[in-house]
């Protein structure tokens, strides 16, 4: 038998093979560690970018689902013993109620732009101030411990990171297909974002589209939450319900290139070895020069690049093609 | 019980004049070119450091050292404004905010950077007065003392003075007033050294009472922002109104329940006023 392989696929299996196989190299946990950062917060912004990217509408507030789902979870693992499989599922659900009731009311009354933004922070916060009111059931600003059951698949924990890793990489290309697959929706959500009365007009239902975005982000974020609980096995309110988780994920899409599917990826590439290495090797002796960093790269973005690095690589190789 | 309620009530205007002091100004930027600065907080934390430095080194009575926290800060919102805000002025506004949303995360880490997490307090003497069963500070009480005289003295200077009327034109439209002849981008930098010297007077009242660390100025920074769309954006009036009730309701709410339910309410009333009345609560009424 001849397996033929198409010449134009060739680059796509390259970069199977490079994704599958880098995991598999026999390097320290760290090493590990960062790979699988980089796809989990390629993971959010993905999720965020549906939103944030096609439809226009910027949310500074993704930490709330990413915070529901992480500890929705540990509570129906700690308290009920239901596996975190099931379990961030069902927190994904109530991250889809908790989205309809911030967006709902918003989208309907056309709370828009700014306006959105600084709802999501409020909204945010508000269950930062909650998770913190109630620190009998959440553990306040301390968080929580998830108990270690060492090499246990069914209850989502392993005693290797590259499990972890693998989990991270299935997630990414999840959303990676979902938001390559959902095509009209997605030339919907970009009319809404050009010019949102005229795309009305042209008969879209905004209210619905912008809905089922923000349903379809804020579930693969509370999913990314439940991750995030497996794998650090700790949740405070100052990481999973933190404003500077919000902006982080926004960042790196912004950063990557919020008009193209793989821009948040991109993104995440290039920030989160930075971000990482310096709060391990720096964060000691320089605490807040990681998050300095970063405020530097969203004012020179915004600045100097609003495409972001997709932008800027594209503009350079569509101006090759003319030459 | 009563009495506690009326004590709230009385830090409440008292927050609310600290509030006023630092939401008007935030105000203000927002009438004249459709910002919300993100970093206004930060504005008033560095003032506060400034304070704090001054005294510790130099011995300078905090409150003295507002002839030189005013300077400060109307040097970094002049620098913000020309730097940062200006290249974007035609850029989407959610760029705008992301834009104060960055200067704001590295003036805090800055600070983190440079001065660490510590919690410092200027050890000054504080008065206390007693009304019948409620003991007050004195030091708490100036800010409120001094932000209802600067308030007024802003409103006639926005409506008395040339610069003012400049200020108010532009805030109205921008393109009529560039064609009476207002230098539009000369406004702009006035409104932000403005503001910057609303919050330098209320960092100089502030460093007294409150601690200073990085994070010092986010939770007025952010209850600003929430004031100004309750009271109204853009509104002189409502940023004022808005500050006193805003910050009895945090105060009553926090002796009621606790200090993050408090806030979580804050919250509530900015999102239900977003929802069902986006113009505020005098929204009509402009600069």
């Amino acid at each position: 038998m001849k397996i033929s392989i198409d010449k134009k696929h060739l680059p796509l299996i390259l970069a199977a093979i490079v994704i599958f196989g880098l995991p598999l190299l026999p390097v320290s946990p760290y090493i590990i560690h960062i790979f699988t950062i980089i796809y989990l917060f390629a993971f959010f912004s993905t999720c965020w970018n549906i939103l944030g990217g096609f439809a226009g509408t910027l949310s500074l507030g993704h930490t709330a689902f990413v915070g529901i789902g992480a500890y929705l979870t540990y509570f129906m693992f700690t308290w009920y013993g239901l596996s975190p499989w099931i379990g961030m599922l069902l927190a994904a659900l109530a991250s889809i109620g908790l989205a309809t009731i911030l967006g709902y009311p918003c989208f309907k009354f056309g709370v828009r732009g700014t306006y959105f933004a600084l709802a999501t922070i409020a909204f945010a916060e508000i269950l930062r101030d909650l998770c913190l009111y109630y620190r009998d059931i959440t553990g306040g600003a301390l968080g929580l411990y998830l108990r270690y059951l060492g090499f246990s698949p069914l209850n989502f924990q392993f005693n290797d990171k590259r499990y972890f890793c693998y989990i991270a990489i299935f997630l990414w290309l999840l959303s990676l297909f979902i938001t390559y697959r959902m095509k009209r929706f997605r030339y919907k959500l970009i009319a809404i974002r050009e010019d949102e009365d005229a795309a009305a007009a042209l008969g879209i239902n905004v209210l619905k589209e912008k809905m089922v975005a923000l349903w379809l982000s804020a579930f693969l974020t509370a999913i990314g939450g439940a991750f995030w609980l497996q794998y650090y096995r700790c949740i405070t309110p100052g990481t999973v319900l933190s404003l500077d988780l919000s902006i982080q994920i926004a960042l790196i899409a912004i950063f990557g290139g919020m008009y193209d599917i793989i821009g948040p990826t991109v993104g995440a590439v290039v920030l989160m070895p930075i971000s990482e290495m310096l709060r391990v090797h720096l964060g000691g002796t320089y605490a807040g020069l990681h998050l300095l960093i970063y405020g530097v790269l969203l004012i020179v973005v915004l600045l100097f690049m609003p495409k972001g690095l997709t932008g800027i690589i594209k503009k350079y190789f569509i101006r090759k093609e003319e030459e | 019980m009563i009495e506690l309620i009326i004590l709230a009530i009385i830090n409440g205007l008292i927050l609310g004049g600290v509030y006023a002091l630092v939401a008007v100004g935030l105000n203000i930027i927002y009438g004249v070119m459709k910002i919300v600065n993100f970093a206004h907080g930060e504005f008033l934390m560095i003032g506060m450091y400034t304070a704090y430095w001054l005294f510790v080194l130099f011995g300078i009575n905090p409150y003295l050292s507002v002839v030189l926290t005013v300077p400060v800060v109307i040097l970094v919102a002049v620098a913000t404004e020309k730097l940062l805000i200006e290249p974007v002025i035609e850029a989407p506004e959610l760029n705008q905010l992301l834009i104060t949303a960055g200067l704001s995360i590295f003036l805090q880490n800055l600070a983190l950077l440079l001065w660490k997490a510590d919690y410092r307090g200027i050890p000054i003497e504080i008065h206390n007065i007693t009304v019948g069963i409620m003991t007050i500070s004195l030091e708490r009480v100036i800010p409120l003392i001094v932000a209802v005289p600067i308030s007024i003295l802003l409103y006639l200077f926005l409506h008395k003075t040339r610069i003012g009327r400049n200020i108010r034109a532009v805030a109205q439209d921008r393109e009529a007033a560039e064609l009476m002849g207002i230098d539009v981008k000369r406004v702009y930098v006035l409104t932000f050294a403005l503001a910057g010297a609303l919050v330098g007077v209320a960092s100089a009242l502030l460093a007294p009472v409150y601690y200073v660390f990085p994070l010092a100025g986010t939770s007025f920074g952010v209850m600003s922002w929430i004031i100004i769309v309750f009271g109204g954006l853009g509104s002189f009036e409502g940023a004022l109104v808005g500050s006193f009730i805003l910050g009895i309701v945090e105060a009553v709410a926090g002796v009621l329940t606790s200090v993050e339910l408090g806030r979580a309410i804050a919250f509530v009333i900015f999102l239900i006023t977003l929802i069902a009345r986006p113009e505020g609560l005098l929204g009509r009424r402009k600069l």
